[in-house]
């Protein structure tokens, strides 16, 4: 063996074969722990979609059902209910006062009462709540067209005008006339509004809080730090690419990191003062980045990036009826948890031989955040909520030296909560 | 030649552990044999064995070319080049050369009946850097401007290595020839 050639071949031909070998139980025990591993991350990521996508559900079962009682309730007539209610809760004793009435049943009641005029203040109040559906009920009960019999109109007071109500439409339900059962229900519409009136309005707490669980999705629609040929010449570990290759890999990357989207989950808790909302929680956000260069350098791999945060926001709330708007403004400071870079297999092209995936996702996290909650709050205290966000990070999400990726993104979350 | 059967890929596509492992052993001789030639210490053999197998598995899914045993020698040159760029002490521990002529050396008659283990172990005498040039250049067959490329040196630089090789692996032979035939 006296040249290089030689001595080459001597390695080569020793080298190139492969003899059978089993592994050794060293091996084995770290491959059986890595695939148990492996199946249980799975798992878990199953797990989490398949949580991510029963809150959606519970939500929108949930909003839907609220929205079907709701209108079964207003489909059932208000007057019904009414009279149900005061019937048992009022009747009784004006029944008996009634019947006091006609125990005495003398000619200085009666009078009165065929005199068929009520009191100044019930007809104050009864013209005060007079409107296009019901003035020709109340006029009719004004003029004394329709029998207030057994009824004297004396008592002032707001329970006993709307008794009095209550009994006109009894009367109006048990006359036999098509017109005046119409009279009826457009007088039952009088009762609900002064019955509203009447009750006892709950004194406002000062401090509401709430507690709500969120799922969505955002996606980046800017962004800065691509990197600059310079930095794709580094990143590709060669020197052999042309600066057409470098110029394509720089474009595949702007347009493949505007494809980036995030998973978000969040907790929320909030305390509401007046109009004033203070907010914060937990927000658990994980970038998933796909890279695929397959044209130019032959690359698939999808970069993950997952950070825990804790945001502080600040809004105003605007109630509608049930609904309620929040526009907040806030901030969102954590760490990253964890970030899995994406293994890089070249299958096709022989000319890009060789990627490294080294890229480091940033350990701090910071973000800006701003949106406008929408909130259907039910009665009993539960909520469905909409919450368009946007955020502008305020640190880089990969910072290795060669490319650090800032963003800005575009959020929907959907969530359930409750309010005490 | 590997040859990897349609009913195993099958069977490792439904996580079925028997067949995982199946695929393991098919894989483990050429993976090992790769590996042994550029790490002595076996912590590295088991980590860097298992990464490249945990990516066959991961992207067997879309693998679709005939030629099995050149993906998975891919997947583990890949697998121990980015070890290599990862691994700050292997990087520092170059030589690296601006200008260097290559000049063919020769050297005395050395009888070449060796075994596979002692060659293995001449080449743990050499520095990590050098066997992984030589392994690169004179085993797998790459242009020193390829391994430039792969390991970030100048391809002055990996033909300084093969040559430092070369004369060290010469002189270890010429060693063992003069004591065998004494």
């Amino acid at each position: 063996m006296k040249t290089d050639r030689e001595l080459d071949s001597l390695f080569k031909s020793t080298f190139n074969e492969f003899s059978h070998e089993i592994p050794s139980e060293v091996f084995m025990d770290d491959l059986d722990s890595r695939l148990s591993k492996s199946k249980s991350k799975r798992t878990l990521g199953y797990w989490r979609w398949y949580l991510s996508g029963l809150v959606i559900i519970i939500s929108i079962v949930g909003w839907s059902s609220w929205n079907i009682m709701e209108a079964r309730t207003t489909k059932e007539p208000v007057h019904t209910n009414l009279l149900k209610e005061k019937k048992e809760i009022k009747i009784q004793a004006v029944e008996d006062e009634v019947n006091e009435i006609t125990k005495k049943g003398n000619d200085k009641v009666y009078p009165s009462l065929s005199n068929k005029k009520v009191s100044d203040n019930v007809v104050k109040l009864i013209e005060n709540n007079k409107n296009k559906q019901n003035e020709r009920a109340i006029d009719k009960v004004l003029s004394g067209e329709i029998n207030l019999l057994p009824v004297e109109p004396r008592y002032n007071n707001l329970d006993s005008q709307l008794t009095f109500t209550t009994y006109i439409i009894e009367e109006l339900n048990l006359a036999n006339s098509d017109t005046l059962k119409k009279d009826s229900i457009q007088l039952s519409k009088l009762l609900e509004t002064i019955s509203s009136t009447s009750r006892k309005q709950p004194v406002e707490k000062k401090w509401k809080f709430s507690m709500s669980l969120l799922n969505g999705v955002s996606h980046i629609y800017s962004r800065t730090g691509t990197p600059t040929i310079e930095d794709a010449q580094q990143l590709a570990f060669t020197s052999s690419y042309t600066q057409e290759d470098l110029k394509d890999f720089v474009n595949h990357r702007k347009s493949i990191e505007s494809a980036i989207t995030s998973w978000d989950m969040s907790i929320r808790m909030e305390a509401k003062h007046g109009k004033l909302v203070i907010s914060s929680g937990l927000d658990l956000i994980r970038w998933g980045e796909r890279i695929s260069f397959g044209d130019t350098l032959g690359i698939e791999q999808l970069n993950t990036y997952s950070y825990l945060n804790i945001p502080l926001n600040i809004g105003l709330n605007y109630s509608f009826h049930k609904w309620q708007l929040q526009p907040y403004i806030g901030v969102s400071l954590g760490m990253s948890i964890n970030n899995a870079m994406g293994d890089y297999v070249i299958f096709n092209d022989p000319s890009a031989d060789y990627m490294v995936s080294n890229y480091r996702a940033n350990k701090f996290s910071g973000v800006l955040q701003s949106g406008c909650l929408i909130e259907y709050l039910s009665t009993s205290g539960y909520k469905v909520m909409l919450n368009p966000t946007i955020r502008t990070s305020i640190s880089n999400i990969v910072e290795d030296g060669l490319i650090k990726t800032a963003y800005s993104s575009f959020g929907l979350q959907l969530g359930v909560g409750y309010q005490w | 030649m590997l040859l990897l059967e349609q009913s195993l890929v099958t069977a490792v596509l439904k996580e079925d552990r028997k067949a995982q492992i199946a695929l393991y052993n098919l894989c483990f001789p050429l993976l090992i044999g790769m590996v042994r030639r550029f790490h002595s210490n076996e912590e590295d053999q088991v980590t860097l064995v298992n990464n490249a197998f945990m990516k066959i598995l991961k992207h067997l899914p879309t693998f679709d070319d005939k030629y099995f045993e050149s993906w998975i020698r891919k997947i583990i040159k890949n697998e121990i080049i980015d070890d290599f760029r990862r691994n700050k002490k292997y990087k520092a521990a170059f030589v690296f050369v601006d200008n260097y002529l290559v000049e063919e050396a020769v050297g005395p008659e050395i009888d070449d009946t060796f075994s596979k283990e002692y060659l293995q172990e001449l080449l743990y005498n050499l520095s990590a850097p050098s066997r992984a040039v030589f392994n690169l250049h004179v085993i797998e067959g790459y242009a020193h401007k390829e391994i430039g490329t792969m390991l970030g040196i100048s391809e002055q630089t990996s033909k300084w290595h093969v040559k430092i090789a070369r004369k060290k692996l010469r002189e270890l032979l010429t060693k063992e020839n003069a004591y065998e035939n004494r």
